[in-house]
């Protein structure tokens, strides 16, 4: 049985819907990427599942199920969040509070879920940091976040999540803000500690890159829409829908263009508002007369994509 | 909980405005506390035979009463000491009473927005279109005036500059990432307003609370001066002043020596104030 289950996930402001129609499903110990450009509706999906969303954002979905508790109960929502679901953000400079030292943050979140004393809380922080790769974590609870690097500081984040061990960890672009040589460790570090605590992962994040190498499973998300929903091979090696084959064709393979070539792109943007019809038919190469007619999200081999000409 | 501005202490004491007011206000309240072992004299108690004694410094004063006796021949030394419990009482409350309200309100207005925003901004408005000193005068005329009836009135009239400021810091608060992060880690509205951004707003919080202190120190002042304050024998320096009026021509020391007193506290507090916006302010460096 999976452990997430959504179907038909909407989020919409009073006049407008910016996430449509998403279903998702992830098995315990499963990856799941959510990839796709800036505005495509990632981050707001996961904010969804979690009852995190902003004034002015109204969610609702045909049916979400969290290993049997219903998203849709805002109260059983709020008892899962940082205990069984747990969240690490893009930017570790602000996701900490800056006038507590780490250790104030780290035992605040497992007390308050799991009570328990202070030298428990403490322990299972310490525990935790030299799991996540702190050196000397004695005098890290000591300190404050802006005396930490950045990746130190996405450490500590993935340390406080994993605190009251959740079933779920949601990362929205937990590399996006650090160099690449520290992001490597932070995916490395995602890997092992999914591997080691059984963690279902639903990782956000806009670089195929990143997703091709920690997918199990990766959703294409473009205007709002899941476009494309497949096993890594698939999507990587032979993507069903135009956008996910014009994204795979824009990333630049070194060496294999001349110099002066410029690199590939998808012309036209994305659009801002809804119109009728298929979502991406304004950039699309193989647009056609059945395209003015949205396509729904159908069964392609291995996968599924929003596409009539998927096959 | 160890928040940033406990680490910023020794700084402090580098800061020139902020040792002198420091100083200066930490003798006062250290003269209040210990009021009736440093006060040479009962200060209510009179003597006829010693009326109107000048300070030490005039030709016919004496060391008995380094500042001289009032008109009831009651020390006027003993009546300054023990009128600073009365001011530092006033500053302390009034303080913290429309601190507590302030505060609330604009974390409420700041944090959720929306109408509950509104709803505070018109409780907002609607007490800044009040005049202040006719609603004192009223209530004092209504109820009669004692200590608790002032600080009640004061505390309730003087939350406004606390709420605009908490309500614009705390504004800017709510959009960093760490208040989201705090409700993904599951922790409920009230919590993350009182225990995430509340302990940022420090900083303001206490420069703010200096000046309503020393404004509520001038008000009771103002207001006992007018009788409407604390009522005597009491020795409060507002009182002081208003008692001495009808020796102003022959005996303006009576005058000077609480005036001064009440500018000197002011002035002290005002300087904390100063130093405190300078010390807290991430930029500032001794």
């Amino acid at each position: 049985m999976s452990l997430l289950d959504i179907g038909g996930l909407w989020v919409e402001t009073a006049q407008l819907p910016l996430v449509r129609d998403v279903d998702l499903s992830l098995a315990r110990g499963e990856t799941l990427c959510l990839a796709g450009e800036s505005g495509s509706g990632k981050s707001l999906t996961a904010l969804a599942l979690m009852d995190l969303l902003g004034p002015g954002l109204r969610r609702r979905a045909t049916r979400a199920r969290f290993d049997g508790i219903d998203l849709l109960d805002r109260g059983a929502t709020q008892r899962l969040r940082g205990s069984r679901i747990a969240m690490i953000f893009q930017e570790p400079m602000t996701a900490l509070n800056p006038v507590f030292t780490i250790g104030t943050q780290l035992e605040a979140v497992y007390r308050r879920h799991r009570g328990g004393g202070r030298a428990e809380a403490r322990r299972r922080a310490l525990h935790l940091l030299e799991r996540v790769g702190i050196g000397a974590p004695e005098r890290r609870l000591a300190q404050f976040p802006h005396e930490l690097s950045g990746g130190l500081r996405q450490r500590a984040m993935i340390a406080m999540a994993l605190m009251c061990q959740p079933d779920l960890l949601i990362a929205d672009e937990p590399t996006t803000a650090l160099d690449v040589t520290v992001q490597a460790e932070i995916l490395r570090l995602l890997e092992d500690l999914q591997r080691e605590l059984g963690l279902a992962l639903i990782l956000i994040t806009h670089d195929l890159g990143v997703a091709s190498r920690m997918a199990d499973r990766c959703a294409v998300m473009y205007a709002g829409e899941i476009v494309e929903n497949a096993d890594r091979a698939t999507v990587f090696r032979a993507p069903r829908h135009p956008y996910t084959q014009a994204l795979l064709r824009c990333i630049p393979i070194l060496g294999s263009a001349a110099p002066g070539t410029p690199l590939l792109d998808i012309p036209g943007v994305m659009p801002s508002g809804v119109e009728a019809g298929c979502a991406f038919r304004a950039r699309c190469t193989s647009a056609a007369a059945e395209c003015t007619t949205a396509p729904p999200l159908r069964p392609v081999e291995r996968g599924s994509a929003r596409c009539w000409f998927a096959s | 909980m160890t928040a940033i501005a406990e680490r910023r202490w020794p700084d402090a004491f580098r800061h020139a405005s902020l040792a002198a007011g420091g100083g200066v206000v930490l003798l006062v309240a250290l003269m209040a506390l210990l009021a009736p072992l440093v006060a040479p004299h009962d200060p209510f108690l009179q003597n006829l035979d010693h009326r109107l004694i000048p300070p030490v410094w005039e030709a016919e004063g004496r060391w008995a009463h380094p500042l001289g006796t009032d008109a009831l021949g009651r020390d006027y030394l003993s009546r300054l000491i023990h009128g600073a419990r009365i001011s530092l009482l006033i500053a302390l409350a009034v303080g913290l009473l429309s601190g507590l309200i302030g505060t609330g309100l604009g974390l409420a207005a700041g944090y959720y927005g929306g109408w509950v925003d509104t709803a505070v901004l018109f409780v907002l408005t609607n007490r800044l279109a009040m005049p202040g000193v006719l609603i004192t005068l009223a209530v004092v005329a209504i109820v009669g005036g004692s200590l608790t009836v002032v600080i009640l009135v004061l505390g309730f009239l003087n939350w406004d500059r606390f709420a605009v400021v908490v309500r614009s810091a705390a504004q800017r608060e709510a959009n960093r990432d760490y208040v989201l992060a705090a409700s993904a880690h599951g922790s409920s509205a009230l919590r993350i307003m009182l225990a995430e951004i509340l302990p940022n707003l420090v900083g303001p919080l206490l420069v703010v609370l200096t000046v309503e202190m020393a404004h509520a120190i001038l008000i009771e002042a103002a207001l006992s001066f007018l009788g409407l304050g604390v009522p005597p024998p009491n020795p409060s320096w507002g009182l002081m002043v208003n008692e001495a009026k009808d020796h102003i021509f022959f005996h303006p020391w009576m005058i000077f020596i609480p005036g001064i007193a009440i500018f000197t506290l002011v002035l002290a507090i005002n300087l904390v104030g100063d130093g405190l916006r300078d010390v807290l302010a991430p930029e500032w460096r001794p």
